[in-house]
C-alpha cells in the first residue's frame, strides 16, 4: 500500500475510535479517497457537490484530529472527483462526424481542392494569396477579394481555401454562403423574427466566404447586416473570402463603407485561363473522370474553348461520342467533332439580327415593335435587353446599334446599357432571363 | 434592568432540552405516512452511509412536526400540523415505519416519544420502533436569495421530453443530471446517457441558468407537482444549491459538477432519407419484434423501401419474422440497426402523432423528431451490423 493510502487508513482508525462509527462525518470520510499527500496538505477527493459541502466546514475539525492523533499539521483540501472506472466509451459521445460532413456543414463542394487546382501565370497570384490565406487565416489578407469572368476558378479557389482550413481543423467554423443566399436568408430571418439565430450562425464563424458578393449591392438592409457580419468576424479574427464578377470600384450602389472594408484587405484579378492552363484543366478533369486523352487533342480542345465550363462541357460530349468505340479521345475524334461544330464555330459572331430575333421569342413581342416608336413597358424593356446584348454580346458600337433599333441617338443605348447592368445587379431572376437569352443565343447559332 | 422578552425565546430556543421523554403526540395517520414516505425517497441508499443520512429527523415545536431527510445532495423538508403543543428531535427508520403505518386504517394514531424509541398506537395495535442518533444530523444549509417563479408546464410539458436520456449509471456524475445552457435568448437543455441525446430548445422564459441538474430530483419534483400554475424556486449560487417549495415541502438538490460532453458535435448537420410515419404503429411493429430481438442483444433492424420500413429482429437463420411500417421514405435506401428500448423510449415520450426520422449513415446518429415538435431533437446512435 502506498504511503498516501497507509496515512489515510491509520488516520481512518483512530478517527474510528473517537468518533461513533455510525457517524455521518465517518462514513462520509471513508467512502472519500485521498489522491495527494505533500509536506503540506492532504487533498482528499469526493463524489459530488453535497459532500465537499458538507466537509469544507469541517476541514478545522479534521485537521485538528490529524494533529492530535497523527501528529502532523496538515492542511486539508476536498476536491471534486467522480472515481472514473474504465468502461467502454459511450458510442454517441465519441462519434466523430467524418471530414465528409463537415464539408456539407459548411456549404462546400468536394470536387473543390488545392490538388486539382491548375496554376499558370493568370491565376497565380490569387492562388498564392489563398495559399497564404491557409497558413494565416484573418491576419494575412483580411478580406481576400477575388474577382473574375466566369469560369476562371474564383469558387474554386475559395472553396479550396475553407476545406483546407477545415481539414487541418475540424473544430473551425466554417461556412461558404452563395451572395443572394445570404441575403435570402436574411430576408427569410427577418420575416420569422430570428435575426438573433441569423446573427449568431454567421457573426461567430472562422471563415466566411460569400461568393458573388456583388449580388448584395443596392440593398440597404443587407448591405447594413453584411457590414456588421464583417465587422464581428474580422474583429473576432476570423478570416473573409468575397468573390466577384468584377472589383468593388465597379460594383455599383455598394455603400462606401463596404468599398473601403473590401480595399482594407488584398483585391486580386483572375483572369481567363490562357492555353497552357485550359490544357491542364482539361488534364486534370480527364483524370478525374477517368478518361483518355491524346495530349494533342488536349492541346486542340483548349484552343478551342472558352472558358473551364466550356472545357468540361466539350470533353464530355466527345467521351460520350468514343464511347464504345475507342479508349482514348485521339486527335482524329477531336477534328471530326470541331470541324462537324465547324459552322457553330465560325458563328460564334453572333450578328444583331440574332439578338433581337431571341429577345423577341423570349418575350414574345413582334420585331416591328421593337424597332417601332412604341414607349409602353412591354416594349421597353425586350428593347432594352436587346440593346444591351447587342452591344455585350455582338459588340458593335453604340450609334450602330441605336440605328439597328432605329433610334436616333446614342444616348438611348447608353441608358438601356446602364439600366440593364444595374437590373442585373440587383435582380437575380432578371439575371437568370437575362442568362437563358444569351444561351439561347449560342444555342440556335 | 428590564431584560426584553425576545432574550428568553433565544435561550428558550437555544439550549431547549430536545430529550425530552415520555411525550404523546396525536397526529393524522394518513398525513404522517405521506410526508414520511416523502422524506424517504431523499435518504441514502447506500447501507455504508451513516444512520443519520438513511433516516428521517422529526423535530416537534409548538403545534407542528418538521420532517427532514438527507443524502447529503439532496435535502427534504415537510411538516405535518398537530393539535397540541409539543417539543423533541428523533431520527427514525423509515422504510419499517411506513410499512407499519400502511397496514393501520386512517384515522388518528398517537405517538409516544421515549429515550431509545418511538412507540406508534392505534386503538390496540402497537409497534416500537428503535432511534437513531439525531445528535449530527445535516440539517439542510440555509438559504437567502429570492424567491423566482416558474410555470409548472415546465416540468409538464417540457421536462419529460428529455428526462427519460439521462444517464442511470453513477459512473459518469454528469451524465447522471439535465444540462441547462443559456444562450443569447435561448436555453437549450440537453440529457444523454452516451447512447442517445435529447435537445430542447426554449424560449429564453426558462429562469435558469447554465447548470447541471440531477435527473432524479428534477423527476421527483416533477411527480410532486399538483395543479398549480407557477413553482417558486431559488438558486444559491455559493452553496451551488437548487430549492423547490411545493406548498409546505421544500426540495433541494445540489448542482452535479463537472464538464459536459460536447454534444453539439453530434447532432447531425445533414441526412440522405427522410423517414416519415404514423408513431402509434411504429410503436406497435417495434413492440411485436422486440419479442425476438431480446434474444439478439435487443437489436432490430430498419430498412427502407419505396413505401416503408421493414423492422426485423437481427437473427442469424430465422428470417421469417417481420414487420411492415407504412411510411413516406424520401431519399436514399439505408439499413439501420437500433436497440429496440431506445426507439421505444422515445416513441413513449413523444406527444405527437407522426414521427420523423432523418438517416445519413447506418454508422452515423440518427435524428428523431416529432411533427410539430420543432423545438425537440432526439438523437439515437445505431448498432454497427456486420453485412
Amino acid at each position: 500500500m502506498s504511503l498516501l493510502g497507509s496515512f489515510w487508513n491509520q488516520f481512518l482508525t483512530k478517527l474510528e475510535e473517537v468518533q461513533d462509527k455510525k457517524s455521518v462525518l465517518y462514513s462520509i470520510l471513508k467512502q472519500a479517497r485521498p489522491i495527494e499527500l505533500t509536506e503540506e496538505k492532504i487533498i482528499i477527493a469526493c463524489d459530488s457537490y453535497g459532500i465537499k459541502k458538507f466537509l469544507d466546514p469541517k476541514t478545522g475539525e479534521i485537521e485538528d484530529y490529524i494533529y492530535k492523533n497523527l501528529g502532523r499539521r496538515l492542511a486539508v483540501e476536498f476536491v471534486i472527483a467522480p472515481l472514473q472506472k474504465k468502461r467502454a466509451a459511450p458510442p454517441l459521445l465519441t462519434f466523430e462526424p467524418a471530414v465528409e460532413d463537415l464539408f456539407v456543414k459548411a456549404g462546400l463542394n468536394k470536387k473543390y481542392s488545392f490538388e486539382n487546382f491548375a496554376v499558370s501565370s493568370t491565376n497565380q497570384v490569387a492562388y498564392a494569396a489563398s495559399q497564404a490565406v491557409v497558413k494565416n487565416p484573418g491576419h494575412a489578407y483580411n478580406p481576400l477579394f477575388l474577382y473574375g469572368g466566369v469560369g476562371v476558378g474564383k469558387t474554386h479557389l475559395a472553396q479550396a481555401v475553407a476545406k483546407k482550413i477545415l481539414e487541418d481543423d475540424r473544430d473551425k467554423r466554417v461556412y461558404f454562403c452563395p451572395g443572394d443566399s445570404f441575403t435570402n436568408e436574411l430576408i427569410e430571418a427577418i420575416r420569422d423574427k430570428t435575426t438573433p439565430r441569423f446573427r449568431r450562425r454567421y457573426r461567430y464563424l472562422n471563415l466566411l466566404i460569400i461568393d458573388d458578393i456583388q449580388f448584395i449591392a443596392g440593398k440597404t438592409h443587407i448591405q447594413e447586416e453584411f457590414f456588421h457580419t464583417f465587422n464581428s468576424i474580422a474583429s473576432a479574427g476570423g478570416q473573409i473570402i468575397l468573390t466577384s464578377d468584377r472589383p468593388p470600384t465597379e460594383i455599383k450602389n455598394l455603400e462606401d463603407r463596404l468599398r473601403s472594408r473590401f480595399a482594407g484587405g488584398l483585391i486580386v484579378d483572375i483572369q481567363e485561363p490562357d492555353f497552357e492552363l485550359k490544357t491542364a484543366i482539361l488534364l486534370i478533369k480527364a483524370k478525374e473522370k477517368n478518361i483518355n486523352i491524346d495530349m494533342e487533342a488536349a492541346k486542340v480542345i483548349a484552343e478551342r474553348s472558352l472558358d473551364s465550363r466550356a472545357l468540361e462541357g466539350t470533353l464530355l460530349s466527345l467521351y460520350a461520342k468514343i464511347l464504345g468505340n475507342k479508349d482514348q479521345i485521339d486527335l482524329e475524334t477531336v477534328d471530326e467533332y470541331f470541324s462537324k461544330n465547324k459552322d457553330g464555330n465560325k458563328a460564334r459572331k453572333i450578328n444583331p439580327n440574332d439578338v433581337i430575333k431571341a429577345v423577341c421569342t423570349y418575350y414574345n413581342v413582334k420585331q416591328s415593335h421593337l424597332r417601332g416608336p412604341e414607349r409602353n413597358v412591354r416594349i421597353v424593356l425586350p428593347r432594352q435587353i436587346a440593346m444591351y446584348l447587342i452591344r455585350r454580346q455582338v459588340g458593335l458600337k453604340l450609334m450602330e446599334t441605336a440605328e439597328y433599333l432605329r433610334r436616333k441617338d446614342h444616348t438611348t443605348v447608353l441608358h438601356a446599357e446602364e439600366k440593364i447592368s444595374s437590373l442585373l445587379m440587383k435582380d437575380q431572376n432578371f439575371k437568370k432571363e437575362i442568362d437563358a437569352i444569351i444561351q439561347s443565343l449560342s444555342l440556335s447559332t | 434592568m428590564k431584560i426584553p422578552t425576545w432574550f428568553y425565546t433565544l435561550i428558550h430556543t437555544t439550549y431547549y432540552d430536545y430529550n425530552y421523554i415520555n411525550m404523546k403526540i396525536t397526529v393524522n395517520k394518513d398525513a404522517f405516512l405521506e410526508k414520511l414516505n416523502l422524506a424517504s425517497r431523499f435518504t441514502s441508499s447506500k447501507l455504508s452511509s451513516s444512520t443519520s443520512l438513511q433516516g428521517v429527523l422529526l423535530k416537534g415545536e409548538k403545534k407542528q412536526i418538521d420532517l427532514f431527510s438527507t443524502n447529503l445532495n439532496y435535502y427534504y423538508h415537510g411538516l405535518i400540523i398537530i393539535e397540541e403543543g409539543n417539543n423533541f428531535q428523533i431520527v427514525i427508520e423509515p422504510k419499517k415505519v411506513g410499512e407499519f403505518l400502511s397496514l393501520l386504517s386512517s384515522g388518528k394514531i398517537e405517538l409516544d416519544v421515549k429515550e431509545k424509541s418511538i412507540i406508534i398506537t392505534q386503538g390496540k395495535t402497537k409497534g416500537e420502533f428503535a432511534l437513531f442518533s439525531s445528535e449530527e444530523f445535516p440539517f439542510p444549509p440555509p438559504s437567502s436569495s429570492l424567491k423566482q417563479k416558474i410555470k409548472t408546464d415546465f416540468f409538464k410539458k417540457n421536462l419529460p421530453l428529455l428526462l427519460f436520456s439521462a444517464s442511470t449509471d453513477e459512473t459518469r456524475p454528469v451524465l447522471a443530471g439535465v444540462n441547462f445552457v443559456s444562450k443569447d435568448e435561448s436555453t437549450q437543455i440537453v440529457t444523454t446517457d452516451g447512447f442517445r441525446l435529447s435537445l430542447l430548445n426554449l424560449k429564453k422564459e426558462t429562469p435558469f441558468s447554465s447548470m447541471i441538474v440531477p435527473s432524479g430530483f428534477l423527476s421527483e419534483v416533477t411527480r410532486l407537482i399538483g395543479d398549480e400554475e407557477e413553482v417558486s424556486f431559488n438558486f444559491h449560487e455559493e452553496e451551488k444549491l437548487l430549492i423547490f417549495y411545493l406548498g409546505k415541502d421544500e426540495l433541494y438538490t445540489r448542482l452535479i459538477d463537472g464538464e459536459y460532453p460536447p454534444y453539439e458535435k453530434v447532432v447531425p448537420a445533414e441526412k440522405k432519407t427522410t423517414i416519415t410515419t404514423d408513431k402509434e404503429e411504429f410503436l406497435r411493429n417495434v413492440k411485436l419484434i422486440s419479442v425476438f430481438a431480446r434474444e439478439f442483444s435487443n437489436i432490430i433492424i430498419l430498412e427502407t423501401n419505396k413505401d416503408g420500413l421493414k423492422i426485423s429482429p437481427k437473427t442469424g437463420d430465422n428470417e421469417d419474422s417481420v414487420a411492415f411500417q407504412e411510411a413516406d421514405v424520401v431519399g436514399d435506401s439505408q439499413k439501420i440497426a437500433f436497440n429496440y428500448k431506445f426507439l421505444i423510449d422515445f416513441l413513449i415520450n413523444i406527444p405527437a402523432k407522426k414521427i420523423i426520422i432523418e438517416l445519413l449513415r447506418s454508422d452515423a446518429p440518427v435524428v428523431f423528431r416529432g411533427e410539430k415538435i420543432d423545438d425537440l431533437l432526439h438523437i439515437i446512435m445505431p448498432v454497427r451490423i456486420q453485412e
